[in-house]
């Protein structure tokens, strides 16, 4: 993959990196045909970005399906993962001076190098070393979103600048022609030290508001944040789509045919019930639509840890109040498909029937109770070996 | 009780905003708000439990045009909460946007699961109606029997009170002089000349103003001038000073013998009172 990318669009591009940096830590980056795909996802799992940039973005663009080298590479398309910090690195000074950037791989795929041509015939290069070689591919569909909302970035922000910037979740009604806005408290315990704002905008403020359905959903306020920052230093307008379905993700657009487009998938809570089981089971089978949606398809080398790593619950408010939500417990009623998630079996021992459950479940953690062997006849001889003495008697505590 | 009030004075909101960071800067853990029918009255106590050492009333008709209220009984017209002034600013802070500021700020006293104090701040907006939005500021309302904890003392009338107009002048110089000594000496005699002054083991240091306006002072006979003085924690007085957020006119020092100096932050019409111990050296 080879690209040159002009003097103004390199300010798109470090703008786009910055986005992504305040959502993921890792880049994702995959050249395709038509262009670039610069994706990340965040932490738990709950976010996703992709910035596409086509053809029409650079000065010259070559994927490496156009370059005749070795069957090796030609295989498949130079995909590769790397570090986030390091790639905000090459696009933090304002760099005014720069004439072109050049983006190729070298090192045989192991090194994303980004070459700054500045004026007076300054070139900076920075090697980016590649991380992984691994794509990042998120399942949803835009077009079936029943409710649509475009506007300028000028109004979200505006509308966003009275939610204090602690609040991380925001919580977004739409119903008859009007769009209301609010932090999302936990409802089973009111918070004594937050303030619960509410924000009402009519669908004449927006360049286009079509409800669909009359919707609720909750999101975390981050990544939008990151988005509209994005769009308002390009100065697009920002699409948002979304339905009502519980669990189904919103999606924000920024278009800007035919030079780029970026999209950031949300995942939602639907805060329609406002006790805290149902809240547990929606966090729950949230957490399992999200698996479902977002599939890593690592190419070649896997990281066996990263797959099977437990998803953690997306979106969750990081409070010290919420431990239903952590470790929520998995019931009969989620028949969506989950992948590796740890669950409590509890199933039937086919040994022991008769026994009651609670006296099962004490069997199985807790074997050495109930064997007979507290008395001193049937003490072995490890047993009679000291390993410790009491730490009572040692020091005069 | 019922509280309703209604601001239209963009001037009145901005004078509440600047109250309210002012009081969330001091970082008081709770600050008490007594609304009366002719007065709002903010005041703060040091710790839990000791008395009021800083107040500011507000009269309700130069901040509400409109105003209901319906105290805890009768003869005791009154409504006393703690609230946060942070989250009051915070709420307030709202009532300017792109497009100007807010038509109407809406303060009500409501019930939402717990008492709050509802802020309702229509905006402009490009479309046809305002936009609006609502802030719930959690309170905690103090039951009748606390009420005598949270009423302003009153002020013994100060031997001199001396008016500074450069505010910023005094607060560079009590900074640096913080810097040296935690303890701060003011003099102010009754022909206008202020001196602050620290004692270190390194030497005296002391920074003089002359010919400042005297508010008031006690009359001798002799004609001699008069003067005060008092040691007070420097650190209070320049932290009071860093709180400002008042954009203040001018400070009013009435300084009482040994023994307190009550310092006036004046903005417009709004005075908000400090006292500050003094102590023995």
């Amino acid at each position: 993959m080879k690209c040159h990318i002009p003097s103004a669009n390199v300010k798109v591009l470090g703008k786009a990196i910055q986005t992504l940096s305040r959502i993921g830590d890792e880049l994702y980056i995959q050249p395709h045909a038509d262009g670039i795909y610069f994706r990340t996802v965040d932490a738990q799992r709950s976010a996703f970005a992709t910035f596409d940039f086509h053809r029409s973005f650079f000065l010259h663009y070559s994927s490496s399906s156009n370059q005749a080298s070795s069957s090796q590479s030609q295989a498949q398309p130079e995909i590769c993962k790397v570090a986030m910090k390091s790639c905000l690195s090459v696009f933090r000074t304002q760099n005014i001076n720069v004439e072109m950037c050049k983006l190729f791989f070298s090192n045989n795929g192991r090194m994303l190098v980004f070459q700054l041509v500045c004026r007076h015939s300054i070139c900076k290069t920075h090697h980016v070393p590649v991380i992984q070689t691994e794509t990042l591919q998120a399942n949803y569909n835009k077009s079936t979103a029943r409710n649509k909302l475009i506007t300028q970035s000028k109004l979200l922000i505006d509308a966003l600048q009275n939610f204090r910037n602690n609040q991380d979740e925001i919580t977004i009604s739409v119903a008859a022609s009007k769009m209301i806005l609010r932090n999302f408290t936990e409802t089973g315990e009111f918070m004594r030290n937050t303030v619960r704002t509410e924000f009402a905008l009519e669908s004449t403020e927006f360049d286009s508001l079509q409800i669909g359905v009359d919707a609720t959903i909750t999101f975390n306020l981050k990544e939008l944040r990151a988005l509209l920052s994005f769009a308002e230093a390009c100065s697009l307008p920002v699409s948002g789509h979304f339905d009502n379905t519980p669990g189904r993700p919103i999606i924000f657009c920024v278009n800007n045919q035919p030079a780029f487009d970026a999209e950031i998938v949300l995942a939602t809570m639907s805060s329609n019930d406002t006790t805290a089981f149902s809240q547990s089971q929606s966090m729950t089978s949230q957490r399992s639509v999200n698996d479902s949606v977002l599939r890593k398809r690592p190419s070649t080398s896997i990281d066996p840890s990263q797959s099977t790593q437990k998803r953690p619950t997306p979106a969750a408010p990081t409070t010290p109040q919420q431990p239903v939500l952590s470790q929520p417990p998995i019931t009969p009623q989620i028949h969506t498909e989950i992948e590796e998630i740890q669950q409590l079996h509890w199933e039937d021992d086919e040994e022991e029937v008769g026994t009651p459950p609670e006296l099962r479940a004490q069997k199985f953690y807790f074997p050495r109770c109930f064997k007979d062997s507290t008395d001193s006849m049937n003490t072995t001889q490890a047993d009679a070996v000291v390993l410790a003495y009491d730490s009572d008697g040692e020091s005069g505590k | 009780m019922k509280f309703r009030g209604k601001m239209t004075d963009a001037g009145a909101v901005r004078q509440l905003t600047n109250l309210a960071s002012t009081l969330a800067k001091m970082k008081a853990a709770s600050v008490t708000l007594r609304l009366s029918k002719d007065l709002s009255t903010f005041s703060m106590c040091e710790e839990a439990g000791s008395g009021v050492i800083c107040w500011c009333a507000l009269e309700q008709g130069q901040l509400f045009t409109e105003l209901t209220l319906e105290g805890a009984t009768a003869e005791h017209n009154q409504i006393c909460m703690h609230l946060s002034p942070a989250l009051v600013a915070s709420a307030l802070t709202s009532s300017k946007n792109a497009l100007g500021v807010a038509n109407s700020v809406k303060l009500k006293l409501t019930n939402k699961k717990s008492p709050c104090l509802t802020f309702q701040i229509d905006l402009p907006s490009i479309g046809l109606n305002p936009r609006t939005c609502i802030h719930d500021v959690p309170i905690t309302l103090i039951p009748r029997s606390e009420w005598p904890l949270h009423e302003h003392p009153e002020v013994p009338i100060p031997n001199i009170s001396i008016r500074v107009s450069s505010v910023k002048k005094v607060r560079t110089v009590i900074d640096r002089l913080r810097k040296l000594s935690s303890k701060l000496h003011i003099r102010a005699s009754s022909n206008g000349d202020l001196c602050l002054r620290t004692e270190t083991d390194a030497g005296t240091f002391a920074t003089f103003f002359q010919h400042m306006p005297v508010i008031q002072s006690e009359d001798t006979n002799d004609g001699n001038v008069q003067t005060v003085s008092l040691w007070i924690d420097a650190k209070k007085i320049a932290q009071l000073l860093a709180s400002d957020q008042l954009n203040t006119e001018y400070l009013t020092l009435g300084l009482i013998d040994d023994r307190m100096l009550h310092v006036i932050l004046t903005q417009n019409d709004m005075h908000l009172h400090y006292l500050i111990a003094a102590i023995s050296l």
